[in-house]
């Protein structure tokens, strides 16, 4: 009788768990999770381009303005991403795109970070000059 | 003993409730003092195009209060949730002409005016009441910094651009006078219930 109550238990909370949450909606939570990641660095990287623009001079302006761009490009990969984005219908193939689409977001986010420290790095080289 | 601190504390939470009703909200942002004269803190100008291609800047809404959020149309996962809250806000003021509302893209490269048009048919509403405005990146980007005042910033609420989500209630003069999460539904009664002290303000002050 004890043994029957703990198989039900475990059969239950396996349905349970079934239920609320599928490979899709696993995959999902995961790229939202790296999406809510990178989101608050598009603040930062429109902060760090005014900071990168206010140190321009006649020498700095090539280095400035590859940093800029830089950090122009990842932003714009993440708007793009962003907006492609778009969960098909059915669980397979939800699973399939959503695999894919957390590479896609995972490369973004080492873009718009790589970005980010690039440009940390050039506007602390130009400040203790 | 035990009843007077009952009854004080009843007589302290009827003048708290007297006080709230009559009370003018308050200024947020940094208040400066100008020859003399207190100035608070102001919204950034701008001026963008609507959804129908209109130019809004702060002159048209200068005889209107309205309530602002920052957002983009392919947002995935906060976004629909403040405009869930900005449709209650639409909803229960879509009487009172003084009220408008105001979103502001902050992705204009793929919100051109008429994919704002699309996404304001799609959701049904009175397209003269709220508007949905696209400019430049970066203009936008440093408008949002003078909505965003410091009172903001002791919460972070997870997942966006400051994407905090915000829904900020702009008086006529352009100040800033309250703001709700649009991230947090139970955040949304009480920025109701000051857009309608706002609005009964400036009406008494008219009369």
């Amino acid at each position: 009788m004890k043994y029957n109550f703990f198989v039900l238990l475990i059969l239950l909370s396996a349905c349970k768990q079934n239920k609320t949450a599928s490979p899709a909606d696993i995959l999902h939570d995961e790229v939202m999770v790296i999406h809510d990641k990178v989101m608050p660095e598009m603040k930062t990287i429109h902060n760090l381009k005014k900071e990168l623009e206010a140190l321009k001079t006649p020498e700095t302006d090539s280095l400035i303005m590859a940093r800029v761009s830089e950090l122009n490009q990842s932003d714009e990969a993440m708007m793009a991403w962003m907006d492609k984005f778009s969960e098909p219908d059915g669980e397979e193939a939800k699973v399939t795109y959503l695999q894919e689409e957390k590479k896609k977001i995972t490369e973004v986010n080492d873009a718009v970070f790589r970005s980010i420290e690039k440009a940390r790095a050039t506007i602390d080289s130009l400040q203790k000059k | 003993m035990k009843y007077k601190s009952l009854w004080l504390g009843c007589l302290a939470l009827m003048v708290l409730l007297s006080c709230r009703q009559n009370a003018e909200l308050p200024y947020l942002g940094q208040t400066t003092l100008q020859d003399g004269k207190t100035v608070h803190h102001k919204v950034g100008t701008f001026a963008c195009y609507s959804q129908d291609s209109q130019l809004v800047d702060n002159a048209v809404l200068s005889q209107h209060i309205y309530v602002a959020d920052f957002f983009f149309t392919s947002c995935p996962s906060i976004c629909p949730r403040v405009i869930k809250e900005m449709m209650k806000i639409n909803d229960r003021f879509k009487d009172e002409p003084m009220v408008k509302l105001v979103s502001f893209t902050i992705d204009p490269k793929r919100d051109d005016v008429a994919r704002l048009k699309l996404y304001a048919d799609n959701l049904g509403i009175d397209q003269s009441k709220w508007y949905f405005l696209t400019g430049d990146k970066d203009a936008v980007l440093d408008l949002a910094n003078t909505f965003f005042v410091p009172a903001f910033e002791d919460k972070d609420a997870p997942g966006g651009f400051d994407h905090s989500g915000k829904i900020i209630l702009v008086d006529k003069e352009g100040h800033v006078r309250s703001f709700s999460e649009g991230t947090d539904p139970e955040t949304t009664p009480k920025l109701l219930d000051d857009i309608q002290t706002l609005v009964d303000t400036y009406k008494k002050a008219t009369k």
